[in-house]
C-alpha cells in the first residue's frame, strides 16, 4: 500500500500556509552564518535560505507533516537499522534499468534484513564512478529514473550522497564559469596564475591525492587555475561565497524531496579552504555541517546527516559536534582495519582496547559500523592506534590476499598508505589456501559479527553481502585500484551463485541474512543500548549490550582464531540473577551456576547469549 | 612443473627465472613454488623477470603471494625487470612502492646485504 507519509508532493502546494521558521531555529541559523561569514552582510543569505526552506516545505504532504510531528529523533536509528551500500548499477540484467533491477532485488530478497539502502551517486557524472556530478537534479538515464528510486523507497529508507565538496568539470556550473558568466565567477576557487599559492602553502594543504592541487583551464578570458582537491575533473566549490552555500542547501532539500532519509556528506573534511592552513577540519566546515543540520531540524527533522571523513579517529568523531548539533552518524573508519588486524594476528587486543574507549555519543547520534564500502579499507583512522609495523604487516598480508594499496602524499615528497583495496571476503580469506569452504564462511561471518555487536548502525556493502572475491583484472584494465571491489554483476550469474550450494555466495547470503535478521530483533542492539567491552581474552572479542531499562542483556563473543578458545567471565559484569541463557546463534540453552560463565568457543565461533533479567 | 632456480651461495639467496609471459596459465606454478620455498626456509629471493614481457593480474598477485611470510622471516622478494610494460603494471598497482625493482639480476642480487 502506498504510504503517503513517506513521499512528497510532485508539485508545491502554495495554497497552504507558508512555512514559518521558529525563532529558535532562526537564531541558531543566524549564529552559524555569522560564524561562517563574519565579514559579510548575511541578511540576504538568511532570506534566501528561508525562501528555499519555504519552497521545500510546500512539497510536503499532509500525511508527512502529521507523521513528522510524532517523529522521535532518539528513535531515528534503532536495532532494526542495517544499511545496504550499493551502486545503482552494480547488478546488470539484460533489457532492464539497473535501478529497476536493484528495486526488484531489494523488494524480493532484502526486506527484513536491511532497513535502508545507500544508493551511491546515481546522478549524471563524468568520472570517479559517480562522484563528479554533472547534474544534481536528475537520475543518470543509464541507471533509470526517479520512479525507480521511489520504488525502492516503498520498503526502505534511502541514503543519498551529498557530493558537495566539488562538481564535475562538465557540469553546467563549471561550463558557465568557463564561459565567464559573471554569475559563476565566485562559485569556484580561481587563480590567475599557478604561483598565487606559494610552495609552502601548497605543502601545508592536506589532501588524499597526489595529483596537482591547481588545474589550468582555458576560459573565454584566458587561462585560469582552479582548486581541485581530488582530480582535474572534480572542481571544488567556493563556500566563501554564501550563494554557493544556498545552492547546496537547495540541492540537499531537493534530495529530501526526492526521498532521502539520510544524507551522506561526501569528503566533507575538505569543504572549507583557507590558504595558509591545512584546509581540513576547519571551523567553518563544522559550522556548515551544523547549519545543514539546523535547517533539516527546522524543516525536515526526519532526515539525518552522516559524515564520511577518512581521517584519524579523533578528528573523525569530531564531526559529532557536541553530540546534538552536527552529524547524527559518523563512519567508524577505525573499525574495518582493526577487524582485519585482529583476524590476521588472531588477536583482539588492539580492537578491544580501541572499542573500550568508544564513548556513547548522545541519544540522537551514533556510529556507522561499516566494514566495507565502494572505497578501500581506510588506514588513516588507525594512525596512532596501530603501530607503523602493525600497519606495514597488515598491508603485506593484504597483498598476499590479492589486494592492493593506495597512498596519499605527506606533502614532503613522500607517500603514506591511505587505504587497502580489496574485497572484504578476500581480505578475510586467502583465495589460494586449501581450506574447507565451511571454515572460510565461518571466518567471514565472525568478522562481520564484530560490526553487528558494537554500538551503532551496521552497514554492509553489496559485494560484502554476497562474498565477492577480488576483481584484480579490472584494476589493470581501468588503472584504478578501487575497481577491485566494484565489479558489475550479471543478474543471471548472481542468481546462479545464490542457488549453488558449492558457492560461497550461497552460504554467505543465507547465513549473513539470518545473522542480520537476528540482530534486528534484539533491543539490546539499539544504538542507545549501552555497551561494555571486556578484555578477557586476546583470542576473543567480548561485548555486553544491555537495554537502557536493563530488561534485556546480550553477551556477545566472537572468536577471531582458528582454535577452540575458553571463555570465563565473572558474572559481576552481567546480571547476578541470570542462570539461564539462550544462544541466539546456535539456538541452545545454557545454565551457568555460581559466579562465572564458562564455555568453549569454536574456531571463528559467534555466540550471542541472551538472558531475560529478573528484577 | 616449476621455474628454474639458481642458488647464490655467497648472498644466501635464490633466483627464480620467470618466462616471457606470466598469466593465469602459469602463475599458479609460481605461487606453489614460492609457497614451497618458504616452507623450505628459503626467504631471500630474486625474481629474474628480464625475459618477462607480459604479466596479468594473476601473475602480479602470484609475485606478492608470500611477501608477508618472507619479510617476517627477515627475507624479501626483489625483482629484475626489463620490460617497460611490465614495470608500468607494477606502477599502476603501486606494488613498486612495496617491492624493490631493479634493471638487472646483478643489481637485484647486489641489493641484498
Amino acid at each position: 500500500m502506498f504510504d503517503h507519509s513517506k513521499f512528497h508532493l510532485l508539485e508545491p502546494n502554495f495554497e497552504r500556509p507558508v512555512f514559518k521558521i521558529t525563532d529558535q531555529h532562526k537564531n541558531q541559523i543566524l549564529s552559524l552564518l555569522r560564524e561562517i561569514y563574519p565579514e559579510e552582510n548575511i541578511s540576504a543569505t538568511l532570506q534566501e535560505l528561508e525562501r528555499t526552506m519555504k519552497v521545500y516545505y510546500a512539497y510536503k504532504s499532509e500525511e508527512m507533516i502529521t507523521w513528522e510531528k510524532s517523529f522521535d529523533p532518539e528513535e531515528r536509528f534503532t536495532e532494526q537499522d542495517i544499511i545496504l551500500i550499493t551502486y545503482g548499477d552494480l547488478i546488470n540484467k539484460d533489457g532492464e534499468n539497473p535501478l529497476k533491477t536493484l528495486a526488484h532485488i531489494c523488494e524480493n530478497y532484502l526486506k527484513g534484513v536491511f532497513s535502508a539502502v545507500h544508493i551511491l551517486p546515481f546522478f549524471p557524472f563524468s568520472s570517479d564512478r559517480g562522484f563528479s556530478v554533472m547534474d544534481f537534479e536528475e537520475v543518470d538515464p543509464r541507471l533509470g529514473g526517479w520512479e525507480d528510486i521511489e520504488e525502492i523507497k516503498q520498503d526502505f529508507r534511502l541514503m543519498f550522497d551529498g557530493v558537495i565538496n566539488h562538481v564535475s568539470s562538465k557540469s553546467k556550473w563549471f561550463q558557465e564559469f568557463l564561459n565567464q558568466n559573471p554569475d559563476y565567477q565566485d562559485v569556484f576557487i580561481v587563480f590567475s596564475t599557478r604561483d598565487e599559492i606559494s610552495e609552502d602553502h601548497l605543502k601545508l594543504i592536506v589532501r588524499p591525492r597526489t595529483s596537482d592541487l591547481l588545474t589550468p583551464f582555458h576560459t573565454l578570458n584566458g587561462t585560469r587555475w582552479v582548486w581541485t582537491t581530488f582530480s582535474k575533473d572534480q572542481i571544488d566549490l567556493n563556500f566563501h561565497n554564501p550563494m554557493v552555500l544556498v545552492k547546496v542547501v537547495n540541492i540537499l532539500l531537493n534530495y529530501v524531496r526526492r526521498g532521502a532519509d539520510i544524507i551522506r556528506l561526501d569528503a566533507v573534511t575538505y569543504l572549507w579552504h583557507e590558504i595558509g592552513t591545512r584546509s581540513v577540519h576547519l571551523k567553518q566546515t563544522h559550522a556548515a555541517i551544523k547549519l545543514f543540520r539546523e535547517i533539516l531540524n527546522a524543516v525536515a527533522p526526519h532526515v539525518g546527516l552522516i559524515t564520511e571523513t577518512n581521517v584519524n579517529h579523533k578528528d573523525n568523531i569530531s564531526y559529532f559536534g557536541n553530540g546534538f548539533n552536527e552529524a547524527q552518524m559518523v563512519y567508524n573508519f577505525a573499525l574495518p582495519p582493526l577487524v582485519v588486524h585482529s583476524f590476521y594476528n588472531e588477536n583482539t587486543r588492539k580492537l578491544t582496547e580501541w572499542a573500550q574507549r568508544l564513548r556513547f555519543v548522545s541519544p540522537t547520534a551514533t556510529y556507522f559500523n561499516f566494514l566495507d564500502s565502494h572505497d578501500g579499507i581506510g588506514l588513516m583512522a588507525v594512525d596512532g592506534i596501530l603501530t607503523e609495523e602493525e600497519i606495514q604487516s597488515m598491508i603485506l598480508r593484504v597483498l598476499e590476499h590479492g589486494g592492493f594499496i593506495s597512498y596519499k602524499s605527506r606533502g614532503d615528497g613522500t607517500d603514506t598508505p591511505y587505504e587497502m583495496n580489496i574485497t572484504w571476503y578476500s581480505a578475510i580469506n586467502r583465495e589460494d589456501v586449501d581450506e574447507p569452504l565451511e571454515l572460510k564462511i565461518q571466518r567471514y561471518l565472525a568478522s562481520r559479527a564484530i560490526a553487528l555487536v558494537l554500538m551503532g548502525v551496521p552497514g554492509v556493502y553489496f559485494h560484502g553481502f554476497i562474498g565477492s572475491q577480488n576483481d584484480s583484472e579490472a584494476v589493470l584494465e581501468e588503472e584504478e585500484r578501487r575497481t577491485i571491489n566494484r565489479k558489475v554483476i550479471n543478474f543471471n550469474n548472481l542468481a546462479e551463485a545464490v542457488l549453488n550450494p558449492e558457492s560461497a555466495t550461497y552460504h554467505i547470503t543465507r547465513k549473513l541474512s539470518a545473522l542480520l535478521a537476528k540482530r534486528t530483533r534484539e533491543k539490546a542492539f539499539h544504538p542507545n543500548s549501552p555497551q561494555i567491552v571486556l578484555n578477557v581474552s586476546e583470542n576473543l572479542f567480548v561485548v555486553i549490550r544491555t537495554t537502557p531499562d536493563k530488561g534485556e542483556i546480550i553477551l556477545t563473543v566472537t572468536n577471531v582464531t582458528s582454535k577452540i578458545c575458553s571463555l570465563e567471565i565473572d558474572k559481576k559484569y552481567l546480571t547476578p540473577n541470570a542462570t539461564d541463557w539462550y544462544d541466539l546463534i546456535e539456538k541452545k540453552q545454557y545454565q551457568f551456576r555460581g559466579n562465572k560463565i564458562k564455555m568453549e568457543v569454536t574456531p571463528y565461533g559467534i555466540v550471542w547469549l541472551k538472558a531475560a533479567v529478573t528484577h | 612443473m616449476s621455474f628454474p632456480v639458481k642458488q647464490n651461495a655467497e648472498k644466501n639467496l635464490h633466483i627464480i627465472e620467470l618466462p616471457e609471459r606470466l598469466t593465469q596459465k602459469n602463475s599458479e606454478e609460481l605461487r606453489a613454488q614460492l609457497k614451497n620455498m618458504v616452507e623450505e626456509s628459503k626467504y631471500r629471493l630474486v625474481l629474474d623477470m628480464m625475459a618477462t614481457k607480459y604479466i596479468d593480474s594473476t601473475g602480479l598477485s602470484a609475485v606478492v603471494s608470500r611477501i608477508a611470510h618472507l619479510r617476517s622471516n627477515s627475507g624479501d622478494i626483489r625483482l629484475a625487470i626489463q620490460s617497460d610494460f611490465v614495470k608500468e603494471l607494477f606502477n599502476i598497482t603501486n606494488l613498486n612502492k612495496i617491492i624493490k625493482i631493479f634493471d638487472s639480476v646483478q643489481e637485484a642480487v647486489a641489493s641484498y646485504v
